[in-house]
């Protein structure tokens, strides 16, 4: 198979192979990229199940403490009964109407418990913040607000009868549920942190229960506004630095703190080796269709070519072995000729003609066998050339002097004006087999005409011979389909035999000898104008 | 002049010899490359004349063997394939010529002179390079004669006859001795052989064949040139 065809080939396999992985990558970017966003958006939907969970944990509580706060008595012994008797409630106070204190008292002794409590509330008591409270408490994203030492006063809304306060003090956060009674005072009762932290825990699952591929290893965390892990549950230990699938704030009041999901990255990664895998194939499997289809089609397109070789080559093969009979058929016949000549010559009149029909008709199947030779060649580009010193004119003699006899039975003659005498580099076989296939169609074609004219002249490195005859001509529309291999004029079977390969040949040799044979404008007939490389040899045959 | 002649074809190789043999060559005939190796050895040959596709030994083997022995010895090929004689340009066997199947007797007689002249340029001999016959100027080495400005070609059996002619100028010279001289004395020739080998040479010689100067007939006795 020739390079040309190889690469051809590799090109009709490899280019769509080439299209079709840019294609996967893409496909398989876009479809990773789209699982991970769904994924995604699930885990946040669990994440946010959490976040129900808590937040339903919280509206029970609020609901317990607003039946807790029903209160009848809001004096101090009443108040402190109330602390005591309560063991999630670190501390109780009330505010008047005008946001002043009035439990824990100011005027009057307290318990150790209060002193501390008025210590760490006295922000938000003293700044009378509590009587606008909401619970639409809202941090900043960038988290850097310090609860314990200011007040939310953006957030704080008058209209409020109920709902948490929250409010950052020591370690963290602190949880103050506040009520505006009918009265106008406002009650608040500060959760004990480490209390409800652990009833919130207990509420919250051991396990993550999911069953999707990717986040069956994974693990929840709930941190808070210091971005502390506050409870984690899951198997996956997230690697440090790691960045959560997942991530949500929690409804009120924790509002500052998050919900975080992460899965194994591997089993993610493993899952787009997966679809690389997957794709590596499907490209593996369509490579070697492709390469299949390729090579029958390559093998479809050149049968006929193979074909066409065989026939060739097996007719290759007879013409040669048809020349060694063909040869002794040459040799005896001309050997038989010169015993003729010792013969009386009125007896060997009739013999003589009769073997000049057997060497004419050897002679033509010579030049028959020797243009389907040269064809085969031709086709194979195959033909050597033989340049050597020699004379045009000579071997357009010796062409001349082989149809002489025939064509003198069919009545033409050959006129021949030489003017290429001069000693050149030549191809004389390429030469002669050039004029013995015009010359032959003179004779199959012309013999009408009963007379044809060769005229040779010689010019600098070329020679010019033309081959006119005075038959039928050859139609304006034929002029160049004459020079195809096997074009014929007609294809009657009355009309002329003949393969339609000796023109072809004639040029095919002429252009492979540095000329061309064309067809030339003439008044009569046919007339070939046969142009050749030439260059002068007399320097080279003169020491 | 000897010949060798190996072909495998035994046809070919008949019609060639007798070729040569009308030409004026004493031919050696081989018909595979064994014999050709032993006659070369035997014969000596003076030139060599070698199919290529030969049983036992093939032309190209033959070819380097022989010019071993003598690097000098002109060669002719002859082959049915084209490529074949590429093969034996292409490898510079040094082929002094080839013949090329289907090949007729003109052609085979034309290369066969052209080797013939070459080997007489390889060995001159002390010889003079030409000999006159009245007007007719013949040059033994290069197997042609010239009167005036026109060239004549000659065999080298032309050129043995009239070398002879020349040599024993105005004597009578009978058939037998002519026979002997130019054919060998191994050759027994139809009687009307030599009649007919003048007659033919007289047509190329001669200006008027019909009334002979140079080759006269002497009647009942033989041929004469009287100078």
């Amino acid at each position: 198979m020739a390079a040309k065809q190889i690469i051809i080939l590799g090109l009709i396999v490899c280019l769509p192979l080439a299209l079709f992985a840019w294609l996967g990558d893409r496909l398989v970017r876009q479809e990773q990229t789209m699982v991970r966003q769904q994924f995604r958006d699930l885990l946040a939907d669990k994440l946010r199940d959490t976040d129900r969970t808590i937040a339903g944990y919280f509206t029970r509580t609020q609901r317990e403490l607003l039946d807790l706060t029903e209160l009848q008595s809001l004096d101090t012994a009443s108040l402190r009964e109330f602390v005591r008797q309560q063991p999630r409630v670190s501390q109780v106070f009330v505010l008047e109407k005008d946001g002043r204190l009035l439990h824990p008292p100011l005027d009057a002794p307290r318990n150790a418990s209060e002193q501390e409590f008025l210590h760490r509330a006295e922000p938000f008591l003293v700044d009378r913040d509590l009587v606008r409270l909401t619970d639409a408490d809202r941090p900043s994203a960038s988290g850097g607000r310090i609860y314990g030492n200011s007040s939310p006063r953006e957030s704080a809304a008058a209209d409020q009868t109920h709902g948490w306060y929250v409010w950052y003090w020591g370690r963290g956060l602190n949880l103050i549920f506040f009520r505006r009674l009918e009265s106008g005072r406002v009650i608040g009762v500060e959760l004990l942190r480490a209390r409800w932290m652990a009833d919130l825990i207990g509420e919250l699952p051991q396990t993550v229960e999911i069953d999707q591929a990717p986040a069956a290893a994974s693990r929840i965390q709930l941190v808070d506004s210091g971005a502390n892990v506050v409870y984690q549950w899951g198997t996956v230990e997230p690697a440090e630095g790691a960045e959560p699938m997942a991530e949500i704030p929690l409804s009120s009041p924790l509002s500052s703190w998050r919900l975080r999901y992460f899965v194994d990255e591997k089993a993610f990664a493993a899952g787009g080796r997966s679809a690389y895998f997957n794709l590596f194939s499907a490209l593996v499997v369509a490579g070697i269709g492709l390469a299949g289809l390729a090579v029958y089609f390559y093998r479809e397109s050149t049968r006929e070519l193979r074909e066409a070789n065989t026939r060739v080559n097996f007719v290759n093969q007879v013409s040669h072995e048809l020349k060694t009979p063909l040869t002794n058929i040459r040799l005896y016949a001309d050997l038989l000729e010169a015993d003729l000549l010792a013969l009386d010559e009125k007896e060997a009149a009739g013999p003589r003609e009769r073997l000049k029909v057997i060497v004419s008709e050897s002679g033509r199947l010579s030049r028959l066998i020797g243009n389907v030779l040269t064809f085969a060649k031709l086709q194979r580009k195959q033909v050597a050339r033989r340049v050597k010193p020699g004379r045009v004119d000579e071997t357009i003699r010796g062409v001349i002097e082989r149809f002489e006899p025939a064509m003198a039975q069919t009545g033409i003659e050959i006129r021949f004006q030489a003017g290429a005498g001069e000693l050149v580099e030549l191809d004389a076989d390429a030469l002669e087999q050039i004029l013995v296939n015009l010359l032959s169609n003179v004779e199959k074609y012309a013999a009408a005409g009963q007379s044809v004219e060769i005229v040779s002249s010689h010019q600098p490195d070329r020679t010019i011979i033309t081959v006119a005859d005075e038959g039928p001509g050859i139609d304006t529309a034929a002029r160049e389909k004459v020079f195809q291999p096997f074009f014929r004029l007609s294809d009657r079977l009355e009309d002329t035999a003949g393969a339609g390969i000796g023109l072809s040949i004639a040029r095919n040799l002429a252009r492979l000898h540095g000329g061309n044979v064309r067809l030339v404008p003439s008044e009569r007939g046919a007339k070939f104008e046969v142009d050749l490389h030439t260059p002068s040899a007399e320097s080279k045959a003169t020491p | 002049m000897k010949v060798l002649l190996a072909e495998d074809d035994r046809l070919t190789r008949e019609g060639l010899a007798e070729v040569l043999r009308a030409e004026g060559y004493s031919v050696v005939e081989a018909e595979d490359g064994a014999e050709a190796l032993r006659l070369f050895a035997e014969e000596s040959p003076d030139f060599v004349c070698l199919d290529i596709m030969m049983p036992k030994i093939n032309g190209y083997d033959l070819c380097r063997r022989m010019r071993a022995d003598r690097p000098n010895l002109p060669i002719v090929f002859i082959s049915a394939k084209a490529e074949e004689i590429d093969k034996v340009l292409g490898l510079e066997l040094g082929a002094d010529d080839f013949i090329v199947k289907p090949f007729g007797v003109k052609e085979v007689v034309a290369r066969i002179r052209a080797v013939t002249r070459r080997c007489h340029a390889i060995a001159p001999t002390s010889a003079p390079s030409s000999f006159l016959l009245g007007d007719l100027e013949v040059f033994p080495a290069e197997l042609r004669g010239r009167r005036g400005d026109v060239q004549i070609e000659l065999s080298l059996r032309d050129v043995t006859i009239l070398q002879l002619l020349h040599d024993r100028k105005r004597e009578v010279l009978d058939r037998n001795t002519i026979f002997n001289h130019c054919w060998g004395e191994d050759y027994f020739p139809n009687s009307r052989t030599l009649d007919q080998h003048i007659s033919q040479l007289r047509k190329r010689i001669e200006v008027d064949p019909k009334n002979p100067r140079i080759i006269r007939t002497v009647h009942g006795a033989g041929y004469r040139y009287e100078g």
